[in-house]
């Protein structure tokens, strides 16, 4: 018998982007142009590596018991994507439009956009089509200046709640 | 806090017509917009997408014309 695939790990350390963009046409289909536009950010060495992330949870349900069952199976139930509480680094005293405020002037309350994920690629590599992303539409609640870290590790940042308002797309590749 | 308004914007990176906040506008490649930023009820109108051609190391005058123009609409 042949040894069972084992496909190779994918580091990610170092190699993980996450990136807001403002709008996308086609969310499972985001383009160079979009994801790259000035209006974005990429956010991965301002947001906290401890900050909250989307994530996804679906209900597992038992399925009603007829008179002569003697197991019960399951049903998949509804599957709902979370958004989180970021907390961002943020300079207070530096002036408008400076990088320690960009995020924070980037998505005041009710701003609406995309996160988008890349895993797998070194975190200065432009993207380019081809590279597989993760899509995520976002609305953003108020932000609100506080601190990361304690005592001597702490310093200035900002915390905001986000909500995933659509379903994400997976694994989908930048166009051209 | 001075007042951060919504104002659309075209993106010239993308084509996209857009509503943002004023504060982001400064981040973007953006052409502010004299058009509505909300609808009736103070909501973001939603994006237009590809509404311009976007500007590229490509353009040829004639994009470079029809960007102009957006910028006066």
């Amino acid at each position: 018998m042949t040894e069972p695939l084992r496909p190779s790990a994918t580091s990610v350390h170092g190699r993980e982007n996450w990136l807001f963009v403002p709008t996308l046409a086609d969310a499972a289909a985001p383009t160079v142009a979009e994801v790259t536009a000035a209006g974005g950010l990429d956010i991965t060495r301002i947001v906290f590596a401890d900050s909250g992330k989307p994530s996804q949870s679906t209900n597992r349900v038992t399925q009603q018991r007829r008179l002569g069952d003697t197991t019960v199976p399951e049903f998949i139930g509804d599957t709902s994507y979370t958004g989180g509480d970021m907390t961002y680094a943020l300079d207070p005293q530096a002036a408008a439009g400076a990088d320690g405020k960009k995020l924070w002037e980037l998505i005041p309350e009710g701003t609406t956009g995309y996160l988008v994920r890349r895993l797998g690629v070194p975190r200065a590599t432009a993207p380019t089509a081809g590279q597989f992303v993760d899509v995520y539409p976002v609305a953003f609640g108020p932000s609100m200046p506080t601190t990361a870290g304690d005592a001597e590790s702490a310093e200035a940042a900002a915390m905001v709640t986000f909500a995933v308002t659509d379903k994400p797309e997976f694994v989908v590749a930048i166009a051209a | 806090m001075p007042e951060n308004n919504w104002v659309r914007v075209s993106d010239l990176s993308t084509g996209h017509k857009l509503t943002v906040r004023e504060s982001a506008v400064q981040h973007g490649n953006y052409r502010v917009l004299k058009a509505d930023a909300v609808d009736l009820h103070g909501d973001p109108l939603p994006p237009e997408y590809g509404a311009i051609k976007p500007l590229s190391n490509n353009n040829t005058e004639a994009d470079q014309a029809e960007n102009d123009k957006e910028k006066k609409s």
